[in-house]
């Protein structure tokens, strides 16, 4: 617990809210991945007002970029929430990118306007900004945001801590992209890759990512292509978001633990975001 | 309509007061400080510790947890820092929390038992759940709980090097239960825990191959309830031959002195679950694999309980405790 405290500035690793919450949108964005908006309020506004920041009841409190939540539809057939990253957060709403992959998320994929589900989080490190960087990177540094897949979630909303056109974004799918919105017209460059050729570049990211062209690269997507990115990126400062499978999300259970140098990590609490120097995959 | 009268829900095991029945189970709580932001643990009985060993364990490769219908299989394999760390620098911070501590202690040979038991003997800790029952580590571990002579003998060691109230966690994946069970208490256990994990596999069908790098791994949650419950009233039935609600073993000292109160654990996720093992003869009960799906599932237990013992006018555990026992 102490050493994430240091690592993450004081911001609070550990869930701060476990409750339910209403599902204000749900809608395909391409085949299987669903942006699920969910009210930050809970119950009625008068209530929620009076009783801010108790947990599970008022306000879900809100995430920082890299933060991911245990999702779970309500009612469900599945025991443990799924972990999932924010796509984007607002004063009102927090928005999640899902993809249906199994019964968990098929079932939150299936919520409708008004639904509820259950919600713990936020949960994690976050990812740091370029400015943040020790040792400090050169003043304008070159920065590429990377996301593959579904991966696209977190680091795009991370992007938006950005500037613009201070970072280039490479998003790699199997097909249709989706998740972009948020970097189209704010980065420097926008690089698309598809397997099938649909959009941008045929292929995977390494037919378009040279890494020596930048300072500090994010990533999150695939171990496969995390992999990739953490062995172009030697001697280069990269972070990497992972995902493991999570019961608890809060620290507790060490199912999700991630070997590196410094030893074993919680994936939920001391991560998601990782220096990929330091992590072997 | 709530009843007036005062429900005490407290209950002593061992000579230790717990305010309340409900525990938090080792390995799904962390050292209780994880779950602070988000429940009230001060209200909670007791906590007991993650799973520790003399030295620190990196825990299993690969995989660790899997889902199942209605249950959990993991492989941790008793990722923990020792209990040397422990005591410098967990033991402290979970006193304060407020419900009773116990350390669970686990081990590979008796040497590393035993020697955990002497370093925890010497803290404040009030109590020590002896865990001869982990299914996911290679060495020792549920060797020690699946056989009566195993079973007594680690016993009977850590019972010489403490004393502390020793609990023993029990291992539902020993053949004669209820012997190891006796076999425990004759050499000097306060108390029974049951029941661990149960022994479990899973293959991954695209590789072909067990999906845990250990093999086998530890079923629990809601999916092992009723066989859990079913032990307990086994043990119960075989161990603690006089409950206190019947008139021979409340009369006498030496009787009384005979109860053995059994703490029951196997995926307990509600209130209702909750009464059926205390009416099963249960002492207090632990939560495990609900807190994760629902962190508030310890707290929702104990106000369901109070509000059911006020409905049927029960104003102590005692007085529902084995009813169903028969």
């Amino acid at each position: 617990m102490s050493d994430c405290a240091s690592q993450c500035g004081g911001h609070d690793a550990f869930p701060r809210f476990a409750g339910a919450a209403r599902v204000a949108s749900n809608r395909e964005i391409a085949p299987a991945v669903y942006e699920i908006v969910v009210d930050r309020a809970t119950g009625n506004p008068a209530q929620a007002a009076a009783s801010a920041g108790k947990s599970g009841t008022g306000f879900v409190p809100a995430p920082v970029a890299g933060q991911f939540f245990m999702l779970r539809a309500r009612p469900s057939g599945v025991l443990l929430g799924r972990p999932i990253s924010v796509y984007r957060s607002d004063e009102f709403t927090i928005t999640f990118l899902v993809l249906k992959k199994g019964r968990g998320t098929e079932e939150l994929c299936g919520l409708r306007n008004g639904d509820s589900l259950d919600l713990v989080g936020p949960i994690g490190n976050r990812f740091i900004l370029p400015s943040e960087v020790i040792p400090a990177l050169p003043s304008s540094p070159r920065v590429a945001v990377i996301g593959g897949g579904i991966g696209v979630a977190p680091v795009a909303g991370f992007s938006l801590a950005l500037p613009e056109r201070s970072f280039d974004f490479y998003a790699s799918f199997r097909s249709a992209p989706y998740g972009l919105d948020l970097v189209e017209g704010r980065a420097a460059n926008l690089f698309v890759t598809t397997e099938d050729g649909s959009a941008g570049t045929r292929g995977m990211l390494p037919a378009v990512f040279d890494a020596s062209r930048y300072d500090v690269v994010y990533a999150c997507g695939p171990t496969p292509m995390l992999r990739y990115v953490k062995q172009a990126c030697s001697g280069i400062r990269c972070f990497i978001s992972l995902e493991e499978h999570m019961a608890c999300g809060a620290g507790a259970c060490l199912g999700c633990t991630v070997r590196t140098t410094a030893g074993n990590k919680r994936c939920c609490v001391d991560g998601p975001v990782f220096d990929a120097s330091e992590v072997s995959l | 309509m709530i009843d007036e009268k005062k429900i005490d829900l407290g209950v002593t095991i061992a000579g230790t007061r717990f305010a309340n029945p409900v525990i938090a189970a080792s390995g799904t709580f962390g050292y209780g400080g994880e779950y602070s932001r988000v429940i009230d643990v001060a209200r909670l009985g007791g906590v007991c510790s993650k799973g520790l060993t003399l030295a620190p364990k990196p825990g299993n490769t690969g995989v660790r947890l899997v889902e199942t219908p209605s249950g959990l299989i993991n492989s941790i394999g008793l990722e923990n820092p020792g209990i040397p760390h422990f005591i410098e620098h967990e033991l402290r911070a979970m006193l304060a929390l407020g419900p009773v501590v116990i350390a669970n202690l686990s081990g590979s040979t008796m040497e590393t038992y035993v020697d955990g038991a002497s370093l925890l003997d010497s803290t404040d800790v009030p109590m020590i759940e002896l865990n001869i029952s982990c299914p996911n580590v290679k060495a020792g571990g549920m060797a020690w709980g699946l056989d009566c002579d195993a079973a007594g003998t680690i016993t009977a060691a850590v019972r010489k090097a403490t004393k502390k109230p020793l609990v023993v966690k029990l291992s539902p994946n020993a053949p004669h239960l209820v012997d190891v069970a006796k076999a425990v208490v004759a050499s000097g256990a306060d108390a029974l825990s049951l029941v661990n994990t149960f022994q479990s596999f899973a293959v991954d069908i695209e590789r072909a191959r067990p999906v845990f790098d250990n093999v086998t791994a530890g079923l629990a949650g809601p999916a092992i309830r009723p066989i859990a419950l079913r032990m307990l009233r086994d043990v119960v039935l075989g161990v603690s031959e006089c409950h206190p609600s019947r008139d021979p073993c409340r009369a006498g000292a030496s009787a009384s002195a005979s109860f053995v109160p059994v703490i029951g654990l196997g995926g307990i996720a509600t209130w209702r679950d909750a009464v059926e093992f205390i009416m099963t003869g249960a002492s207090a009960v632990q939560v495990g694999t609900a807190t994760f799906a629902n962190p508030h599932a310890m707290e929702e237990i104990l106000d369901g309980l109070e509000s059911f013992m006020a409905r049927k006018g029960y104003s102590s555990l005692a007085e529902m405790r084995g009813l169903a026992v028969i």
